[in-house]
């Protein structure tokens, strides 16, 4: 099986709208939807907002992520699965997505 | 911290971050004041968000509660590093050493303390029933706009007006967190009962609506009755009897509704759905309040409530009993409902006919809104005296007064009772 890196890009602003019952909710439905892959489920990171980007020979920093979007990369869970399809398939089931966010699906490189 | 993955005892911490929303914004409000809001309101959210952010994908930590606690604790003591907010905190807490009052703060005994004192301050005699009431949704419950709408059927927007309002108007009284409660516990307290109260009514009594919410009011009044009960007092067996009172009725709450979601009557309901452990909470509440100087509405009602649910059933239910404390409650309250429902107990105490004599004494007093109630009782007294065919148009009038969809469906089914008893007696 490949190992697949699922970047959750989060609508930041429906957020802002979530009550704290919402967002328990939330986690709940999270929770269930990782043990609902089981074995398939291999680790995840939540990001902090806050980011920091360089660029160049220079080394120019900027703050903020380097592409003006609404659209914020807010943590990553790594999958296994057979296929690019496969792994699309499942991350179709994240809850990130019920909140209009939206998911990259990429295949990690083996060496 | 601990990340040790829980994934499968979320159940367990059911509505922890209402609970903790509540006790976040106590804390915050008797620093900040009332005048904060905005800052109050991004310090919980952002709480809030880190937790969803990171037990979304690590899982839920060992303490959950502690957690919690923690970031806000350490986002609270970051805001206040910024110059800027110290000036705006409440004078016992502007001076040096603020880092150390924060932590004496976040102790256990002092958050429920804090919570007490933002439910006393949202319980103002200034405010209306109704904006006390999403007043201590909002700031003890953690409600938002939306779900006290939903709660109180009225739109977000409405809410957040009347919030607006209600905080305003507390705000120009210059009410400080700190030196409020203690002293005005006698005078307000019998506000905090009915706010109390008419949450948990509002949650029980509605079947429309969104049903979550509605376990969610009953579930939080109770949450907010188990808090004043540590208040001590003269005052305190009232609360027990209101304690007693909510949880003989949530554990009734199974068996009220049918799958389609209507109202079942007592008559019917499936009593081996009550939760016994509830009951029993509920009668250790009781016996709590017996000590009380004179009877109030709550112990009446709460022994009424105990009384129904200790019966086998219906017919066997110690109706004089009821009767009694029905008589009582008149005495303390002018109330057409409990006209109603003295007269119901009384027929079931001693015959149809001493129920509908009764009725004939209260009709002229009833309005218009409760005359669908009065007209069920009496039909249902005349099924009980065998008369199906008067049973019945008295049920039609009934079904045309009422006005909820529940309610009509509700008689409708009660007429085609009347017509299959009819036939049988033909």
């Amino acid at each position: 099986m490949n190992k697949y890196m699922l970047l959750l890009f989060d609508k930041e602003e429906s957020f802002e709208k979530m009550s704290p019952e919402d967002m328990q909710n939330e986690i709940r439905e999270h929770m269930n939807w990782i043990e609902a892959l089981g074995d398939k489920y291999d680790s995840g990171e939540p990001l902090l907002p806050e980011a920091k980007t360089i660029k160049g020979k220079d080394k120019v920093v900027t703050d903020g992520p380097y592409i003006e979007s609404k659209e914020l990369l807010g943590g990553f869970y790594i999958i296994k699965a057979n296929s690019l399809e496969e792994a699309t398939e499942l991350a179709k089931g994240c809850p990130t997505l019920g909140l209009g966010g939206s998911i990259e699906v990429r295949e990690v490189m083996k060496m | 911290m601990s990340t040790k993955l829980t994934y499968y005892d979320s159940k367990n911490i059911e509505h922890l971050f209402r609970q903790q929303s509540g006790k976040m914004f106590s804390i915050l409000i008797r620093l900040f004041g009332f005048d904060n809001s905005t800052l109050i309101e991004d310090i919980v959210q952002e709480t809030f968000l880190v937790a969803m952010k990171t037990w979304s994908v690590k899982g839920i930590p060992e303490q959950p509660e502690a957690w919690l606690m923690q970031v806000s604790k350490n986002k609270l003591i970051n805001e206040l590093k910024k110059r800027s907010n110290r000036t705006r905190l409440n004078e016992q807490f502007a001076g040096e050493k603020i880092e150390e009052k924060v932590e004496e703060l976040f102790l256990d005994k002092e958050i429920e303390d804090s919570q007490l004192r933002a439910l006393f301050a949202c319980c103002n005699p200034s405010l209306s029933k109704k904006e006390q009431i999403m007043l201590t949704l909002k700031i003890l419950s953690g409600f938002n706009d939306t779900e006290i709408g939903a709660a109180l059927l009225t739109s977000p927007d409405a809410v957040k007006k009347a919030i607006y309002r209600a905080k305003k108007s507390i705000q120009e009284q210059h009410i400080d967190l700190n030196t409020l409660f203690i002293h005005e516990v006698p005078e307000r307290i019998n506000t905090v009962h009915t706010i109390i109260y008419l949450i948990f009514n509002e949650g029980y009594k509605r079947t429309s609506g969104n049903a979550v919410i509605n376990e969610d009011l009953c579930f939080e009044a109770s949450r907010l009755a188990i808090l004043v009960a540590g208040i001590e007092g003269d005052h305190q067996s009232n609360t027990y009897a209101l304690l007693a009172l909510i949880y003989f009725s949530m554990a009734r709450f199974p068996s009220r509704l049918n799958a389609d979601g209507e109202m079942i009557e007592l008559e019917f309901q499936d009593r081996s759905k009550w939760d016994m452990k509830l009951i029993q909470v509920g009668s250790a509440f009781l016996s709590k309040a017996r000590n009380a100087i004179k009877l109030t509405k709550y112990q009446l009602e709460a022994t009424i409530s105990s009384i129904h649910c200790i019966a086998d059933n219906y017919e066997d239910t110690n109706w004089k009993a009821i009767a009694i404390c029905y008589e009582q409650l008149l005495n303390i309250e002018d109330n057409p409902i409990i006209e109603i429902n003295h007269a119901v107990a009384l027929s079931k105490w001693k015959g149809a006919k001493t129920g509908l004599n009764r009725l004939d004494v209260i009709e002229d007093k009833l309005t218009k809104p409760v005359k669908y109630l009065f007209y069920s009782a009496k039909a249902s007294m005349l099924v009980q005296s065998q008369k199906y065919e008067l049973a019945k148009s008295y049920y039609q009038i009934a079904y045309d007064l009422s006005k909820h969809e529940m309610d009509k469906r509700f008689i409708s089914k009660k007429i085609q009772l009347c017509d299959r008893k009819g036939l049988r007696m033909n």
